[in-house]
């Protein structure tokens, strides 16, 4: 890729640091990096309402930035991803903002928004660089622009290949049952969606106790998801209170492709009787057809009280959520996989359905049907 | 009779003249000297006001409320700066104390590694037993006498919740918020990712995810 | 992520009942929480009084008991903790409004600057019960560095030295703010009932 070409938007000054011996003020410096090559360019980048904190003896930096990205290539784009880091704050973390369910049109504009806040000692005082910079775009072809270090590329396909799914699906409805039909079907989304559970969820390192709740260790059950390659052979995971630690799973390629990538899906379930998708299990592997290959992670999941009774797990069930073949090709479940009382009641809509539903709200039925006909 | 300045006079009611001489002569003075006693006692009576006063909170303050505000983000503060002070500092290592079981299981890892060499075990597999069970039993024993472990939030690394997601590292952390809190979608991979999607009131589908790497 | 793993099935003292260390550290949390809740009024009070608004004496409280709670061996001397917290928090206060290049504590004022008339007297206050309000506006006809010395002094008990010490002035030099604090102060209290006096005959 060329050299990149530094596109500085803006800084937004702050006070000064209050703590003593420390007076300088600091200022959170955005860079906006887009390559000479990048298939969108920036339009505008405005700031609003930034701010810093001091909290005790650390300082709270608030940015607030809405991008306008326009489409520079004759191509439309599908998806965006946009890469964050601030090496001075959390050198070993990064940030993404990615924009799925789009189609963008040869020089139409699309806006991104960047809500990022840093925790950082009051002591330091130098200003705080933020790199933006493209990680990748999807354009309608399936074709892949980018650097690719947050896996864009796939996340943005099978983000894809969703939206087709669920487009085809509504409008398989409409055919066949009309509006009414799919009206029944965005009321049926929007229901789901309300009684879903939704959890707070941190991830601490190392797979390591942190309650005093015993420990057991669980056996995964699974869903089988008869059109998958991957067939989940056993697994299990420690359990104690509202953790859940280092899932161990073996799984089989049944398929005759090689597979290089997946991710299972983790549901827990409650004591309470409450069911929740926990997170997905990834691995990046070569398995040939027929192979079988374990996955482990080290890993703790644990989920703050949230009012109420603290969670306690129970028991846990794993399924097959992706699938990308060495070839690049992807499987994902299909809208009768979904359909599975088990998945209904734990997964969220894809980008694309909740895209639709949100249509359906605020415009109306004809609205919806008019952007199904769009494609 | 000659006056002390006010400075002087000022200066005596609160006991702060400097000289001892000085502080004879204008206490001699003033028990002798009506007008100057009157007006110690008036700078006497007027720095009580002035304690009275300090000692009420400002008007429309609510103070239980401010007060817990402060008390929170005095913890918070307490708690970063420790993080921090643990990253920027050279942590000696933590010398284990071994109790006497962890002698009893070195003697027992010893008695194995003699077994082995009796039984003929390949020596690298009787060293790799020893060695292991030297790790599990006394990091188990470690953990027992170090100094507790620290607090269950420093080893989290990232966090979701439908109004923010969050990296965190060494009392640092970086987050992406969302605008809505309302009918988003939260999602976490074990590979060290955390997600938040929602769609805007343009239609637009976001997803922030932030992201951990092992150092 | 590839730590190793913690086997940990058989184990059992890292969970259950707390162990002595971890008790000991419940204990110095507690006497943390009670060292904050017996003193946060009184440093937010002083601090308030030093630089003059809500905003910035809550931010500089939390500091002030950041920087003292973070040597907790203090604590063992509840006194000499109490005092330590005292100092950091004027010294905090007037670094603050030194770093803001509000004030030179050194310079000293002159007495001799006409004071202007109270917006209004004690009575018509105490009608409007605002008797504290025309207090405070007492204070505010100091300037910043008397109103420090004056406060350091008269309501923290500090001794004139130590006065000095904080201020990063000179004894004289600070002596003649507490001299100038009480005797303005006074003087106001007087102009004050005088008008009072005028008005009701």
């Amino acid at each position: 890729m060329p050299s990149s070409k530094r596109l500085t938007g803006f800084a937004a000054a702050l006070a000064a640091a209050l703590m003593g011996g420390s007076t300088a003020r600091a200022a959170v410096l955005l860079n906006i990096d887009l390559p000479k090559d990048s298939p969108v360019a920036l339009l505008s980048a405005e700031h609003g309402d930034s701010s810093e904190t001091a909290r005790g003896g650390a300082m709270l930096l608030d940015l607030h930035a809405a991008l306008s990205l326009r489409n520079s290539t004759q191509r439309r784009i599908h998806g965006v991803t946009l890469l964050i880091t601030a090496q001075d704050v959390t050198p070993g973390g990064r940030g993404s903002v990615t924009i799925t369910s789009l189609d963008v049109g040869p020089g139409e504009a699309f806006p991104v928004r960047i809500d990022l806040r840093l925790l950082r000692p009051l002591q330091a005082s130098n200003n705080v660089p933020v790199q933006v910079g493209l990680d990748g775009v999807l354009f309608d072809d399936l074709s892949f622009y980018g650097l690719d270090k947050l896996g864009s590329r796939r996340n943005l396909t099978l983000s894809e290949f969703e939206a087709r799914r669920d487009r085809k699906y509504f409008k398989s409805l409409l055919a066949e049952g009309g509006p009414q039909r799919l009206q029944q079907e965005m009321i049926e989304s929007m229901a789901h969606s309300a009684d879903r559970p939704s959890l707070d969820v941190q991830m601490v390192r190392g797979g390591r106790a942190t309650n005093f709740e015993p420990e057991k260790q669980v056996q995964f059950a699974f869903l089988r998801l008869p059109d998958s390659p991957i067939e989940p052979m056993e697994g299990m995971a420690r359990i104690a209170g509202n953790e859940a630690r280092a899932p161990r799973l073996e799984v089989k390629n049944r398929s005759d492709r090689p597979i290089r990538y997946l991710e299972l899906g983790w549901i827990l379930h409650d004591r309470g009787g409450q069911e929740f998708l926990a997170g997905s299990v990834p691995a990046e592997l070569s398995l040939a057809p027929g192979q079988k290959s374990p996955i482990l992670e080290n890993t703790t999941l644990k989920f703050p009280q949230h009012g109420g009774q603290p969670l306690a797990i129970e028991s846990m069930t794993g399924f097959v959520s992706s699938v990308e073949f060495a070839d690049g090709s992807v499987w994902i479940p299909s809208r009768a996989d979904l359909g599975m009382p088990e998945l209904q009641r734990v997964m969220a809509p894809s980008d694309e359905e909740q895209r639709l539903v949100q249509i359906y709200r605020k415009k109306g039925l004809k609205a919806l049907i008019a952007e199904l006909n769009r494609f | 009779m000659k006056h002390p300045s006010e400075s002087q006079l000022a200066l005596f009611a609160g006991g702060d003249l400097a000289g001892g001489w000085e502080r004879w002569g204008v206490g001699r003075h003033v028990s002798r000297c009506a007008a100057c006693q009157n007006e110690v006692s008036l700078l006497r009576a007027a720095s009580a006001e002035v304690r009275a006063l300090t000692a009420e909170l400002p008007k429309d303050v609510n103070w239980n409320r401010l007060a817990a505000e402060m008390t929170g983000n005095i913890r918070v503060g307490l708690a970063a700066g420790e993080a921090i002070a643990r990253f920027d500092k050279p942590v000696a290592p933590h010398r284990l104390r071994l109790g006497w079981n962890a002698a009893l299981v070195l003697g027992c890892a010893t008695v194995v590694f003699v077994a082995a060499f009796w039984m003929s075990l390949p020596q690298p597999q009787a060293e790799h037993l020893m060695t292991a069970l030297k790790r599990i039993r006394t990091e188990r024993i470690g953990r027992l006498v170090q100094r507790p472990a620290a607090a269950p939030d420093d080893a989290v690394v990232l966090e979701a919740s439908a109004s923010s997601i969050q990296v965190k590292e060494n009392g640092r952390a970086m987050s992406l918020m969302n605008p809505h809190s309302d009918g988003v979608t939260v999602s976490v991979s074990m590979r060290g990712s955390a997600g938040v999607r929602y769609v805007d009131d343009t239609g637009q589908v976001t997803t922030n995810k932030v992201y951990y790497a092992e150092q | 992520m590839t730590l190793a793993v913690h086997t940990l099935e058989g184990l059992m003292s890292d969970r259950g009942v707390p162990s002595e260390t971890q008790a000991s550290v419940l204990a110095a949390q507690e006497l943390q929480n009670r060292f904050i809740s017996d003193n946060l009024r009184r440093i937010f009070l002083l601090i308030y009084r030093i630089v003059g608004n809500v905003a910035d004496a809550q931010d500089l409280t939390q500091e002030a008991f950041i920087k003292a709670l973070q040597r907790q061996d203090q604590l063992k001397d509840v006194e000499k903790a109490t005092h330590w917290l005292s100092r950091i928090a004027s010294n905090t206060a007037i670094d603050f409004l030194r770093r803001n290049g509000r004030v030179n504590f050194c310079e000293i004022d002159s007495l001799i600057e006409p004071l202007s008339e109270p917006s209004e007297s004690p009575e018509e206050a105490v009608l409007r019960s605002e008797h504290r309000a025309y207090l405070e506006e007492g204070l505010t006809v100091l300037t910043e560095r008397e109103r420090t010395a004056l406060l350091l002094r008269d309501v923290e008990g500090l001794p004139a030295d130590e006065v000095a010490q904080q201020m990063s002035c000179s004894k004289a030099t600070v002596r003649s703010h507490i001299a100038n604090a009480r005797i303005k102060f006074r003087r106001y209290v007087e102009r004050s009932r005088r008008t009072a006096g005028r008005k009701q005959s």
